[in-house]
Parts: structure tokens; sequence; C-alpha cells
């Protein structure tokens, strides 16, 4: 019983490695190797990512809907990739994937950076909260802006980037979301205790002897490094941050983190996984933005419900 | 083993109760009362060095000489060696009942200060967590998680922690607010037993008068219009603080 949560994920890995990405005309081993393989690896990184963003926004915020795209992240990661399909998509030297993952990595990272700079002024979490909101959606509503001035091949590639996919990412594009991965971890491992403390608000942290401002700088650090460089390269990819620290909370029974990051790693990963999955099983993929929604919403709506009912 | 000379307190330009003076004696427990709004958390924050500090020009107004802030509204002195401050902790009130949560997660959380950067307490904290369950008689509820303890329960876990933290002086912010009688009195009695076999100074606000003043030795009165009293009569010290009162 205890060891079924990894049996799953390692199911569901398996699963994946066997569906979609490759036609039959192909060796078998180039099509596991330099389609699938990387799929899944993919998947791994971003959900675990996106989940140990989640798990450490949603204890800084002390709200469990916040995540890398309330906080506004993910749309300064789109409004990177807005302009760097219309504005300098106009020179075919510029116009590739790269630029797109390259702009929507500063994007995310400015982003982060305004909601870090505002902490200074404003330290309570819910302006802090709001302020990312709103955040996202001035970023949203200037990258609709750009929509309009742009040409038809720059919105078919800021459409594909926006409908996320775990696909075509190659091994060094991989290692470079890996490495993000591995600093995020620290960052937040280091801040754990901070990140257990500040749950039972800022004036309880304070008076244990915390800094509520090195929690809160840490923190986001982490969530904009692993973020950032995710969505740079798998598009804007929501629901995961938010529903796997839930399940990691549920499954470990802790809320400290210590439990809850490692496990939210595995829920992360397993999540991004099935919507792989269920992405890949159709004669034609579905993007995995779709598919994690379908996945994710219900579930968000359940811990909505029991909540309600708690 | 607490002494304080002459403290203001207050917010920005308004000052809330100034010349405020007293003694905290090891073991002690004292009742900080006064109606709402005249600065009874203000001063706990104060103690523990939480609330911001008065502005130099109305620290000028009050006369006071150019002393570091610290200086200029409190004095501690401590029983072993004088100009060090004992260690003083507040509890806050509302503290969140997180669910996820040990009794003893919880308190290995608070002792945030005393724990290395993994949130491992050393075996000497240990053992003292220990100790606290024990003396405060919850020692069967360390892995019950908090969101399932009654408010009693949380708010004994809460002293639980302050006495890990080895608090010398311990300040409770209505730490009776929104319990039933029966957890009232229970917590109140608690605070008492603390005090004398830990010898832990604790001062404590509330607006439970008539239950506080069974267990204290002493009382601590702030007055709407700025005054600290304290005495050892709490029957003369409530007569100065509000005339009217004909009972206790």
């Amino acid at each position: 019983m205890r060891y079924l949560p990894a049996l799953g994920l390692l199911a569901l890995l398996l699963l994946d490695l066997l569906v979609g990405g490759g036609t039959v005309s192909m060796a078998t081993g180039a099509v596991l190797w330099k389609l699938r393989v990387p799929r899944v690896l993919t998947a791994v990184i971003a959900g675990g990512a996106l989940a140990a963003s989640g798990a450490q926004m949603q204890a800084v915020f002390r709200n469990p809907l916040a995540d890398p795209h309330i906080m506004g992240v993910s749309g300064g990661a789109g409004l990177g990739a807005a302009i760097a399909t219309m504005v300098l998509g106009t020179s075919a030297a510029l116009f590739t994937g790269v630029t797109v993952a390259v702009a929507a990595f500063l994007g995310a990272f400015l982003a982060a950076a305004l909601v870090v700079a505002v902490s200074a002024r404003f330290r309570s979490a819910t302006t802090l909260l709001v302020f990312g909101v709103m955040l996202g959606f001035i970023f949203s509503a200037l990258s609709s802006v750009l929509q309009y001035t742009a040409g038809e091949e720059s919105l078919k590639l800021f459409y594909s980037w926006m409908a996320g996919s775990f696909s075509g990412s190659r091994y060094s594009e991989i290692i470079l979301m890996a490495v993000a991965l591995v600093i995020g971890l620290i960052l937040a491992f280091c801040n754990g205790k901070g990140l257990d403390i500040i749950l039972f608000g800022e004036e309880y942290a304070t008076l244990s002897g915390a800094s509520t401002r090195r929690i809160l700088v840490l923190s986001m650090l982490s969530c904009c490094l692993m973020t950032g460089t995710v969505t740079a390269f798998c598009g804007p990819l929501g629901f995961v941050g938010i529903v796997a620290p839930h399940i990691a909370r549920r499954l470990t029974g802790s809320s400290t983190h210590r439990q809850v990051l490692p496990c939210s790693l595995a829920t992360g990963a397993g999540l991004a996984l099935a919507a792989d999955i269920l992405a890949n099983i159709w004669p034609i993929p579905l993007p995995v933005g779709s598919t994690l929604a379908l996945i994710g919403i219900p579930l968000i709506l359940i811990l909505l419900l029991r909540q309600r009912h708690a | 083993m607490l002494k304080v000379e002459h403290m203001s307190i207050g917010y920005g330009d308004r000052i809330l109760a100034k010349d405020i003076s007293f003694e905290l004696a090891k073991g002690e427990c004292v009742l900080l009362a006064g109606p709402n709004g005249t600065g009874k958390t203000t001063l706990l924050k104060r103690l523990a060095k939480m609330a911001s500090k008065i502005p130099s020009s109305v620290s000028d107004l009050l006369g006071m000489t150019e002393e570091s802030p610290s200086e200029q509204h409190t004095r501690c002195h401590s029983e072993r060696s004088e100009g060090i401050c004992p260690q003083i902790i507040l509890i806050p009130t509302n503290i969140p009942k997180v669910k996820g949560f040990t009794v003893e997660a919880f308190i290995h959380t608070g002792c945030y200060k005393e724990s290395d950067w993994r949130g491992k307490v050393s075996m000497e904290t240990e053992k003292r967590m220990e100790e606290a369950l024990e003396e405060l008689g919850i020692k069967e509820l360390r892995k019950r998680d908090i969101s399932t303890l009654s408010d009693g329960e949380f708010q004994k876990a809460c002293l639980a922690t302050g006495l890990t933290r080895k608090a010398e002086v311990l300040l409770l912010d209505e730490p009776t607010a929104h319990l039933d009688v029966e957890n009232r009195i229970d917590v109140l009695r608690t605070l008492r037993e603390v005090a004398r076999k830990t010898g832990t100074a604790i001062l404590f606000s509330s607006h439970d008068l008539h239950d506080a003043l069974q267990v204290v030795d002493r009382i601590f009165v702030l007055t709407r219009d700025g005054r600290f009293l304290t005495s050892d009569s709490v029957e003369d010290i409530l007569r100065a603080a509000f005339p009217n009162l004909t009972t206790l």
C-alpha cells in the first residue's frame, strides 16, 4: 500500500513511453530515443517543477489555489513569447522556437521580479496575490494587443506554443530544464522550514524569529527559475501547480514541506504523464494544455467541494 | 526577571500609553487588562520587540534623552547579568490550526530559531519539548493533528512551544479568546501552574476579568486616558482604573 503511488508513477511512465510520437516506418529505437524518451522526460521534469512551484506559492500566499499562473509568471512568459513571435518575428533569423523559448523565459523572470519588488513595499500575502492576478491580466491584455498586429505565420507559432506540449524537446533543452529544477529544488528545500512557519501567518513567523521577506524572496526565486524554464520550452501549463501539492498533502497526511515537496514532485510528474498519455492516445495528438485542463479542472472542483464540506 | 522603565507605546504620532514601568518576577502570573484599543496587544508586541518604534519627534515631545530606540522605551534587566534581556516569547492570538501538522511538528516548526536549516531540533530541545508536553498534560496528543484539537488543547500546544523555546518571560495575547467556560478555566489554571512549576514569568491580556483574577498574582491595567496602572492589590487597581465598578 505504501509503495502504491510510486508504482502508479512507474506505470504511467512506462505507459507514456508506449503511446504516440512516431510512425511505423521509423525504427523502434529511433522512435523511443528521439521522440518518446525526450517527451516523457520533459513531462516528468515539467510536472515536477510546476508542482514544486505550486507547493511553495500555496505556502507563501497561504492560498490553496495559488500557483505560478495565478501569480502572473505564466502571463509574463506568454507576453515574452508574443513579443518574440510577433514583433521580432519579422526577422527570419530570429523567427525560431529558441527565440520564443528565451523570450518566454525572460518574461517569466520579469513577472517574478515585479512580484518580488512589490513585496518589498507590500508585505501582505493577500495584496501580493491580487497584484499577481492583475499582473497576469495585464500581460494577457498586452499579448492580445500584439496578436492583432501579427501575421499568419507568427500567430501559428504563438498559438502552437500557447497550446502547450512536451514533444519536440532536444536533450540539451531537457538538461537545461533539469538544471533549473535541481537549483529550484535546492532553494525550496533550504527554505523548507520557512515555508512551514509562514503557514501559521506572518506575525507568528516573525515572532518565531523567521524573516518573512527572506522566505518570500527565496521561494519566488525558486518558482520563477523552475516555472520560467519549463514554460519557455513547454508553453504555459496550468492546473499541475494547483492540484499536485493537494494530492501530495493527502498522500503524506502532512503539510510539512520536508514531506510535501518531494511528494509534490512525484504527483506533478504523474499528472503531467497522465495528461501526456491522454494527449497522445488519439490519431492526432491533442495539446497537452487541454488534456491537463481536462484532468486538472475536475480535481480542483473536487478539492473545492471537499473544502466547502469541511 | 524583567524590568521595564518609562516605556511609551503607540503608532505613528499617536501615543496610546506612556510612562509604563513595571517589574516581572520569576514565576509570576500577571494579567494585563484594559478596554479595547488601549494598547494591550501593542504593549505585548513592544515587549517582544515587534511593534514599530515611536518617531523621534514624539520621543522629543516626551522629553526622552538621545538613546538608541530600544533603550529609549525599554530597559530590561535580568537577574543573571544586567543589560541582557531574558528570552521573551509572545504567543499571538488567532494562530491558525493548519491541517497536516501534528502537535510535535507544530512545536518543531515554532522552534524556528532553535532548529537547523532542515528544521531539525537538537536533542536538548526535543527533551525540553517532552518536559513541556508532560508539564501541560498533553503528552498523549503529541501525534495528533493540530486541526483536530479543541481550542483549549491547541492553546496548550502553543504554550508548549513557548516553554520548549526556553521562554523566561511568556507573553500571551488573549489566550482565552473564543474558549468556552470549561476550556477558559482550564487554560488559566494551566498558566498559573506553568508559572509556579517552571519559574516562567507570564504576562497575558484578557477580557475575562472574572476568571482571570482567580489565578493571577497581580494585574496591570491600561486605561483609556493612556495611564498604566500596576498594583499588588487587585481590588485597589480595579477601583483606580474603573471608578464606576462596584463589585468584583
